[in-house]
């Protein structure tokens, strides 16, 4: 095999940042703006930008319960993520930032950019995003109980049904918590927490 | 065996479940930004839910964790019991 050459593989990241929601929008096409500059710099490929508007935050960050959330989905080279999150850092409305590493080693021949894709365009209307964040833990059970059939055998689930916290959930093995709000460095996930 | 035709079905609540639904539907997918999708996966407190309950195999248990873990670390999700 051939050696490998840095320029013909990529690795394939996703980084999704919040900015303070009181942010302007001006002020959030300038992080967009030098986000874009960042990785276009470092001879990445922005692939997707996506803005997903106010959202509820599932625990107050930096003293704030709402946050706007922009994804990026980029493909970079050495000091990419490095680079973005060092400037991520600087950028001060943007109050946590998380980089994950999809793929180790992309072809970035292979991953056209299009135009419409990376335009820092609101996802859904910052309403419904709020609703969306609210009714995260409303209980399942409302969803269940109200539709459909109420006969059931256990053996066809493949359905919607709902999920309940067994008493003892603690003792499995299964669910390794922790309460930390900073937590969890998995070898493929290159997390950060910022302040 | 007849329960194959109510495949799509939704069923009463509280029932454990058996089968791993990322098996029993390929097209649905873990994903870590989508905090609804996994929200099935956690107790009310915010805790994941063990597999012997949520019926996950343990393949797809583990993409679960860490798609939870992952959505904890942005906010996404809950590290405990919101309020
Ligand atoms: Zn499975």
């Amino acid at each position: 095999m051939a050696q490998e050459l840095p320029k013909h593989r990529a690795r394939e990241y996703e980084t999704i940042f919040i900015v303070n929601p009181e942010s302007t929008s001006d002020q959030l096409d300038q992080i967009s703006g030098r986000l874009t500059e960042v990785i276009s710099r470092l001879e990445g490929k922005l692939l997707r930008a996506e803005n997903w508007g106010k959202r509820r935050l599932a625990f107050p960050v930096a003293k704030q319960t709402k946050g706007t959330y922009i994804y990026l989905h980029y493909l970079g080279y050495a000091d990419m993520v490095h680079e973005v999150e060092r400037n991520m850092r600087m950028i001060e409305p943007v109050i946590k930032y998380m980089t994950v590493k999809i793929e180790e080693d992309v072809n970035p021949e292979a991953r056209p950019v299009h135009e419409e894709d990376i335009s820092f365009a609101p996802l859904f209307e910052e309403e419904v995003a709020e609703d969306r964040g609210a009714k995260e833990h409303a209980p399942s059970k409302v969803e269940a109980s109200s539709d459909e059939d109420q006969n059931e055998d256990e053996e066809s689930s493949d359905d919607e049904d709902e999920e309940k916290a067994s008493p003892k959930e603690d003792d499995s093995d299964e669910d390794e918590e922790k309460a930390s709000p900073k937590e969890d460095d998995s070898d493929e996930a290159e997390d950060t927490d910022k302040d | 065996m007849s329960n194959i035709g109510k495949f799509d079905k939704r069923r009463g609540g509280g029932r454990r479940r058996r089968i791993c639904r990322f098996c029993a539907d390929q097209n649905v997918k873990v994903d870590y930004k989508d905090p609804q999708g996994l929200r099935y996966f956690i107790s009310e407190r915010g805790k994941i839910v063990p597999r012997r309950i949520s019926g996950n195999c343990a393949k797809h248990q583990r993409q679960v964790c860490l798609a939870i873990k992952r959505a904890r670390n942005i906010a996404l999700m809950p590290f405990t019991a919101p309020k």
